[in-house]
C-alpha cells in the first residue's frame, strides 16, 4: 500500500517521505535488514532531491535514517580484523571506516541536536576503534624477539594517532555539554574520554555517604 | 562529618515558639498563650531555641541502624527506616538529607532532591545537602545550577572541601575554564593541607594544560 502511494503520487513529497518512514519500520519489525536499509536509503536520497521542497520532518527522518546507515557500515567495519595478509584486510576495514565516518558527516550536517551528538560519537568511536584493531592485529610470522619488538613500536606509531583523533572527537562532542546539549551520546563521549584520558577526566564528584547526626 | 547545624531555623519555630517578637508584643502574646493554655508558667523562653524533642529509642535504634547500612553502600536497605525516621520527625534535617543520600544511591532522583531541598528549607546552612543538590544537577547537565549550588555550599561552610573540589571539577572538564578549576583545586589543596594524591596528581596535569593554552595563545600571535 505504503509502495504503491510513493509510485502513484510522486510529487506528494511530505506524504511519500512518511510513506517511506512507515515502510522502514515495517521492515525492521518483521526482520527484514536489507530492506530496512534500502527504505532508509530512500528517505535520504528523497530528501536530498527535495531541495528547498525540504520540510523540517523531512530533514529529521533524513538525518535519523542517515545516522542508521552509518551505524550499520560502523558494525560492518567492526566485524573485520586485520589479519595476514595485511594490505588486504586493511585496505577492507579502510574503505568501511571511510565509508562510516562519510555518512556519519552527512548525519550530523542536518544540525539536529540529538543525531549530531549521536554521529559525532560514533565518528570517535570509528577512530578508537582503527586504533585498538591496529595494535591489535595479526603479527608477521618469523620475527626474532627482537624484529617482534620493532614490530609492536611501529604498530604504536601508526595506532596513536588515531587514538589521538578519537579523543579530539569526544572532546569535541562533551563541549556540547556546556552549550546545553547533555544528552546520552554527550555523556558517552565523557565516558570514553575518562578510559582513554582517566587523569583528565575520570573525576568522580564527592559527597558523604551519610551524616551520623538526628537533630 | 561534623555538621554545623544551625538551630534555631524558622521551619522549626514557627510551630513551636514565637521567635524574633517584639519584647512587649511577645511577653503579651506569652500569657495569653499561658492563660488559654491553663499552665501556669511558660515552657520556654523568648527568644530562645526550642528543644528539640528526643527521639523515642526504638526509633533512634532503627535511625541507627539506618546510618549501620548506610556506611556500608546498603542504601536501599537504609529506605525504610530512614522514611519511618523522616515521618516521625519532620522537622530534622538530618535524617531528611540522609534520606535524600539513600535516595540519590538508589537512583531516585527526583525524590533525592525533593528530600535535599526541605533539608535546606529547614537548615541552609548545611553545606553538605547543598553539594548533593550540585552533584544531582551536574549528572542532569545542569551546569551553571549545579555551580550555584556548589557556591551556597562553600557559603554556608568555606571549609567544606568537598563542594571546593567539585566545583573545581565542574569548572575543569563540564565547564571548561581550566584558571578558574585550578582555583579550586588549589583552594581544596589547602583544606587538606595538600594531602590528597590524586587531586595532586590533577594539578600537575591541569597546571600542563594551562602552559600548553597559554603558548598556543602566544605562538597565534607572534604568527
Amino acid at each position: 500500500m505504503y509502495s504503491r502511494y510513493i509510485k502513484d503520487f510522486p510529487n506528494d513529497f511530505p506524504q511519500g517521505m512518511e510513506a517511506r518512514q512507515r515502510l522502514a519500520e515495517l521492515n525492521l519489525a518483521v526482520g527484514n535488514k536489507r530492506r530496512y536499509l534500502f527504505w532508509l536509503r530512500q528517505i535520504v536520497e528523497t530528501d536530498q532531491q527535495a531541495g528547498e521542497a525540504g520540510t523540517a520532518r523531512s530533514r529529521t527522518l533524513a538525518a535519523q535514517a542517515s545516522l542508521v546507515l552509518a551505524q550499520s557500515s560502523q558494525e560492518q567495519f567492526d566485524k573485520i580484523a586485520l589479519k595476514l595478509p595485511l594490505k588486504k584486510s586493511l585496505k577492507s576495514k579502510k574503505a568501511l571506516m571511510e565509508k562510516a565516518l562519510a555518512t556519519y558527516r552527512q548525519a550530523a550536517d542536518y544540525g539536529i541536536a540529538e543525531v549530531a551528538t549521536a554521529a559525532t560519537f560514533g565518528m570517535g568511536e570509528i577512530y578508537r576503534a582503527f586504533g585498538r584493531a591496529l595494535m591489535e592485529s595479526q603479527r608477521p610470522k618469523g620475527l626474532s624477539e627482537d624484529e617482534l619488538e620493532e614490530y609492536e613500536i611501529l604498530l604504536e606509531e601508526q595506532a596513536f594517532p588515531f587514538e589521538e583523533d578519537a579523543i579530539a572527537i569526544h572532546e569535541d562532542n562533551s563541549r556540547h555539554g556546556s552549550d546545553g546539549v547533555y544528552d546520552r551520546w554527550v555523556k558517552a563521549s565523557y565516558e570514553v574520554l575518562a578510559d582513554m584520558l582517566p587523569v583528565r577526566y575520570a573525576k568522580q564528584e564527592r559527597s558523604e555517604a551519610f551524616i551520623d547526626v538526628i537533630e | 562529618m561534623m555538621h554545623r547545624s544551625r538551630y534555631p531555623n524558622p521551619l522549626i519555630c514557627r510551630d513551636t515558639c514565637i521567635r524574633r517578637s517584639s519584647g512587649l508584643v511577645a511577653v503579651v502574646l506569652s500569657l495569653m498563650l499561658a492563660a488559654l493554655s491553663g499552665c501556669s508558667s511558660l515552657s520556654f523562653d523568648l527568644g530562645q531555641k526550642p528543644a528539640p524533642a528526643a527521639m523515642a529509642p526504638d526509633l533512634l535504634g532503627q535511625y541507627k541502624a539506618a546510618l549501620a547500612m548506610m556506611a556500608k553502600g546498603d542504601y536501599q536497605e537504609a529506605l525504610p527506616n530512614l522514611k519511618t525516621a523522616v515521618a516521625a520527625l519532620p522537622d530534622r534535617p538530618g535524617p531528611h538529607f540522609n534520606l535524600g543520600i539513600a535516595q540519590y544511591h538508589t537512583g531516585n532522583l527526583k525524590d533525592a532532591m525533593a528530600s535535599l531541598q526541605y533539608t535546606v528549607d529547614v537548615d541552609p546552612e548545611m553545606a553538605a545537602a547543598h553539594n548533593l543538590m550540585g552533584i544531582i544537577k551536574r549528572e542532569a547537565g545542569e551546569f551553571d545550577t549545579a555551580r550555584k549550588s556548589y557556591e551556597q555550599a562553600l557559603d554556608a561552610d568555606p571549609d567544606y572541601a568537598n563542594a571546593e573540589l567539585n566545583l573545581a571539577i565542574l569548572y575543569d572538564i563540564y565547564l571548561r575554564r581550566p584558571e578558574q578549576a585550578l582555583l579550586h583545586y588549589n583552594r581544596f589543596m589547602d583544606l587538606k593541607d595538600g594531602h590528597d594524591d590524586t587531586v595532586a596528581q590533577w594539578v600537575t596535569d591541569l597546571k600542563l594544560r594551562i602552559k600548553k593554552l597559554a603558548d598556543k595563545a602566544a605562538d597565534g600571535k607572534t604568527s
